[in-house]
């Protein structure tokens, strides 16, 4: 399985009025195609500015300070995220990278509905496909007999036209041609087409009647239904990789229950690799492959699913397991709060709540090594294969 | 078991003004309904989903909003209950007059003004939420300290000896008294939320939620806390929550609502092992379990969670059941005891 | 017990002297607000030191009455004697900037904190309550707004006779309806909150949730409009001295002094600015002094804004 994404010594720092705070610190991780790695870790851990850094939408006071992160695009070109231009990132937002947030209602403008929506990320990255078709569908109108010849100049305009947007939408002459009012009717194909698109989304989405459901204000629609349309708005360019903020985290247990379901799917027919971020470990059981642990801006173990949850080396992430409430035992947690990053404990993060914290934690930072096969920890209680 | 809690037919409706007039145009029928006993001494853990009204029977229960309709009696002599439910049962005019009386005297949902504020002494509530809890700009000594002067139970220097002994058994310490809330993490301003609602030593407690805005790691520590102060104080609680693996943890018994109204009431062990209604298995199943290899059959329910505004008639689960029949479309389902302790409203209880 | 109590004065101050460290560096950080600190400190100390600044004549009764150097009608530029010169009637230029500088001080304040007070207080319940008792009020403010300000004021001014205090009193009338305004949106967004809901789940009554929950929130944009208005209302008073309806002739008022200047503004046909003295010196006063307040708000606004920052 080749390599999607590699994300190396990240390192993300917010200047804010009361110190500098140290949110990444050296991350590392890389994503195998086709897999679910599932981030996990606590509030405040990082987590979230991590994904948010993949697609450089960091915000400041925020500054991705140093480290690297190479992708593979579509079209087998490796890439370094963090040293593209605006134009490049804005090619593969949305189209090759996605994201869904926690807050479903926060990635929807209130006053657009749904079908709009989705339909406008199918315009942005699926442009020439729709060229296309539609190209075709003006030839099948211009071969039949019964059209008059207003109609067929129209017709011939609006080849001209698509055929110029299938090279390049930004020409001037198209910029022009938009703002003259019954000229830019010609855009109206565009939106129908891209609009059934939409609608064939919603439909995969496993939405009963997505014509409606398209045609309604994100205010009008539940939690669940408003999350199924900003996946479909995720997924409708086809990405390789989907990033999955907390999707669940804010909807109830059952709904959470189909959203899940359908991500899984989604997965296997799309194939797409999945970055899920989230700090249930119900969840990550249900759809990860590996696991990746974060504490205070670090990333404390990486591992396949079975072994972390079998044998966890970290003492953090063996503390996050015991904390989980079980009928019938005493409630285990652990002591002490979580660090204000602004002034990080030196050497190792976690060292001052540590029941196994030794002399060396509180002085140096651990590096990362391989313990056994595919099973990363960033703790002096382990020596390995440094990765 | 002595009852300490007791609520009859309790609705709560939240009218709907529309048209030109604002006249009333439809119900939220957030509470619809409701009958349930607590008793002294237990944790009696209410699930559902949004929506489901479990927070608003929390606050009407305790008297922050006022019941449409229904009785709610709290820590009322056996003896008279009793009698109010002979006089009931009487019917004659003589019998409801003297009924009129004790109620106005018993009953929390006639209560007013001054009595009313009196009886905030024996019942508190702890928020989910203890950001916005909180007033930012008190100190905590005085958060914590408002309700013994407010029910004058202490004065001066007294006030915070008390808040200080409170401070230091909720897990916090004396040099916490002069700060504000901003300047703690989120289990701590819990803490301090607790703290607040303990200090007049009360009877009876809602936790809202309370572990659903803190971490996981936190979380341990605050239901260690809760059972812990129970056990010391001689609290009762009635613990709200949507996560039912905390619910299963902490109650020994578990209501289960949906739109307003009790599905399923059984002792905790025997809902999570034996869930008779479809809605309650359903919740159980899609609950995600923290062991990879376990790979548990989940029940989906077609559809979203309904809203209260206009349920469907007859069972309310209709729309989403899987074993829904044409009687559950016509006949309201009632609460009734299968066997022991648990109740179900379902024409086909699972078995 | 008794260690509780010596101590807990200085640490009963400790949170306010953290909070208040940071609010001094967020307004060091804002050169404009200490300008606005600034300018409004030198005038309270001229305020202050009036009688030593400007000593009144010998037996002179009332030191708001402007002591007069003869009766000539023409102004008299600056000289040692009369370090500003002299207006119309030969009073002391001088010694009405001032104690117009007291008379300044007096009015903002007793009309700012008569609307403020009224407009909490009327404010605060209506947003509270709600219902009829907010409607009654609000339509009370519509109507008070429906009539143009000056308009009011004149009227009023001409039936309690003219003098300061009517000006103050017809201002007072007509202003309390913005402050009202302002509490009461912020009492509707604040009793949403949480806290309101759980200080009544505690047995506050209402007046308590209202005093110790909601309005210490609440008074927050308030300071940042006062300080403002502070400014405002000095120009009001100004210009109906002008017009001759507020402070009577010879009172130490800055309006007061430049209706002095009105048959000399436009100097003489050889030299315009021959009497500038007359109506740019009080006019300076007011300029400035409606400019610190006016940064003073600013400072205000400044700190509002960390508080919502940092939470």
């Amino acid at each position: 399985m080749e390599e999607l994404l590699n994300i190396k010594n990240l390192v993300v720092r917010f200047y804010t009025y009361e110190g500098v705070v140290k949110a990444i610190e050296g991350v590392n991780l890389f994503l195998r195609k086709g897999e679910t790695l599932g981030l996990v870790g606590e509030t405040g851990c990082g987590k979230s500015v991590t994904s948010l850094s993949i697609l450089a939408l960091v915000p400041p006071p925020g500054r991705i300070e140093d480290g690297e992160i190479f992708f593979k695009r579509k079209d087998g070109k490796r890439v370094n995220l963090l040293e593209l231009n605006e134009e490049d990132l804005m090619h593969i937002r949305g189209n090759e990278i996605s994201m869904v947030f926690q807050e479903p209602g926060a990635a929807l403008n209130p006053l657009y509905t749904v079908g709009e929506q989705i339909a406008e990320a199918i315009i942005l990255h699926r442009r020439e496909e729709l060229c296309r078709r539609i190209l075709e569908e003006i030839d099948e109108e211009m071969r039949k007999a019964d059209t008059s010849p207003i109609k067929m100049l129209f017709l011939r305009f609006e080849k001209w036209a698509y055929t110029k947007m299938l090279k390049n939408t930004r020409t001037l002459s198209l910029r022009i041609v938009s703002k003259i009012p019954l000229l830019n009717l010609y855009l109206r194909r565009l939106k129908k087409h891209a609009k059934n698109e939409a609608v064939k989304m919603l439909k995969d989405m496993r939405i009963a009647d997505p014509e409606r459901i398209a045609n309604m204000y994100p205010h009008e629609l539940s939690g669940g239904m408003k999350q199924r349309a900003v996946i479909a708005m995720a997924l409708a360019c086809n990405p390789v990789l989907l990033i999955a903020d907390e999707p669940t985290t804010n909807l109830d247990v059952t709904v959470q229950a189909q959203i899940l379901n359908l991500i899984r799917e989604l997965k296997e027919k799309f194939d797409t690799t999945i970055l899920y971020i989230t700090h249930d470990l119900g969840v990550i059981a249900e759809m990860c492959d590996r696991v990746a642990v974060m504490y205070a801006g670090v990333i404390c173990e990486i591992a396949d699913v079975n072994r972390i949850f079998e044998k966890p080396l970290h003492p953090y992430t063996k503390a996050l397991l015991e904390c989980i409430p079980r009928p019938g035992k005493k409630f285990k947690s652990i002591k002490g709060e979580v660090p204000n990053l602004i002034n990080p404990p030196p050497g190792c993060r976690f060292h001052p709540r540590c029941p196994r914290a030794m002399e060396i934690c509180s002085k140096v930072e651990p590096k990362m090594v391989e313990v056994e096969k595919n099973h990363f920890v960033a703790c002096h209680l382990y020596r390995g294969e440094p990765s | 078991m002595r009852a300490l809690l007791e609520v009859e037919n309790l609705r709560k409706y939240y009218p709907i003004f529309g048209g030109l007039f604002k006249k009333k145009v439809a119900d939220v029928k957030a509470v619809d309904g409701i009958n349930l006993t607590i008793f002294k001494g237990e944790c009696f853990g209410l699930v559902g989903e949004s929506g489901c009204g479990k927070t608003t029977f929390g606050k009407t229960v305790i008297r922050l909003l006022k019941p449409t309709d229904g009785h709610i009696y709290f820590d009322v002599p056996p003896d008279i209950r009793e009698k109010m439910r002979e006089l009931e049962l009487d019917g004659s005019p003589t019998a409801l007059r003297e009924l009129e009386r004790l109620r106005k005297e018993y009953d929390l949902a006639t209560y007013k003004g001054k009595k009313l504020r009196k009886l905030r002494r024996k019942m508190q509530i702890v928020y989910q939420d203890p950001t916005t809890s909180l007033n930012p700009r008190m100190l905590v000594k005085d958060i914590v300290g408002e309700p013994l002067k407010v029910h004058k139970l202490a004065r001066g220097g007294e006030v915070i000896e008390k808040v200080v002994k409170m401070l230091q058994r909720v897990g916090l310490s004396e040099k916490h008294l002069y700060r504000y809330p901003h300047e703690f993490s989120g289990g701590q301003r819990q803490r301090i939320a607790i703290a607040r609602a303990l200090i007049t030593n009360p009877d009876f407690i809602v936790l809202d939620e309370p572990t659903s805005a803190v971490d996981v790691s936190v979380r341990s520590q605050l239901l260690d806390l809760f059972i812990s102060l129970q056990k010391e104080y001689g609290l009762t609680y009635l613990f709200i929550s949507h996560d039912l693996s905390v619910i299963e943890c902490i109650s020994n018994r578990v209501g289960v609502m949906y739109l307003g109204k009790i599905v399923e009431l059984a002792p905790t062990k025997e809902l999570f092992d034996e869930p008779a209604h479809p809605y309650t298995k359903a919740l159980i199943s899609a609950i995600p379990v923290p062991d990879p290899n376990v790979k548990r059959k989940k029940i989906l329910l077609s559809g979203d969670v309904p809203s209260p505004i206009n349920p469907p008639k007859g069972c309310r689960f209709y729309p989403r059941c899987w074993k829904a029949r044409d009687i559950c479309r016509v006949e309201e389902p009632k609460l009734v005891r299968t066997k022991g302790n648990h109740f179900v409203a379902c024409h086909f209880p699972e078995d | 017990m008794f260690w509780v109590r010596d101590k807990s004065l200085k640490r009963e101050l400790e949170p306010t002297i953290r909070e208040l460290k940071f609010v001094l560096k967020r307004i060091r950080s804002s050169p404009l607000s200490i300008v606005g600190i600034v300018l409004i400190s030198f005038f309270l100390v001229i305020a202050i030191l009036a009688p030593v600044l400007a000593p009144p004549p010998e037996g002179w009764r009332d030191p708001y009455m402007i002591p007069r150097d003869g009766f000539s009608v023409t102004p008299r530029p600056p000289s040692p004697k009369h370090p500003f010169g002299t207006a119309e009637g030969q009073y002391d230029i001088y010694y009405g900037c001032i104690w117009g500088t007291r008379t300044a001080f007096r009015v903002g304040v007793i009309v700012i904190g008569c609307t403020v007070l009224i407009g909490i207080f009327i404010g605060s319940i209506s947003g509270y309550y709600g219902g009829k008792i907010d409607e009654i009020f609000m339509r009370l403010t519509d109507v008070i707004y429906a009539f143009p300000g000056i308009v009011l004021v004149m009227v009023l001014v001409v039936i309690l006779g003219p003098s300061l205090e009517s000006v103050m009193i017809a201002l007072i009338l007509i202003g309390w309806p913005t402050y009202a305004r302002l509490i009461r949106g912020e009492v509707l967004r604040i009793k949403q909150e949480d806290f309101v809901e759980a200080a009544k789940a505690i047995g506050c009554t209402d007046f308590r949730v209202i005093v110790r929950h909601i309005l210490p929130n609440a008074i927050y944009p308030l300071l940042a409009v006062a300080s403002l208005d502070m400014g405002s209302i000095v120009l009001t008073v100004a210009a109906f001295s002008f017009l001759g309806l507020g402070a009577p002739i010879g009172y130490a008022d800055w309006g007061q002094m430049i209706a002095l200047s009105r048959n000399w503004i436009i100097g003489t046909p050889t030299n315009p600015y021959e009497y500038w003295y007359t109506f740019i010196i009080p006019g300076i006063f007011i300029f400035t002094f409606v400019l610190g307040w006016g940064l003073l708000g600013d400072a205000f606004r400044d700190i509002l804004d960390p508080m919502l920052r940092r939470r």
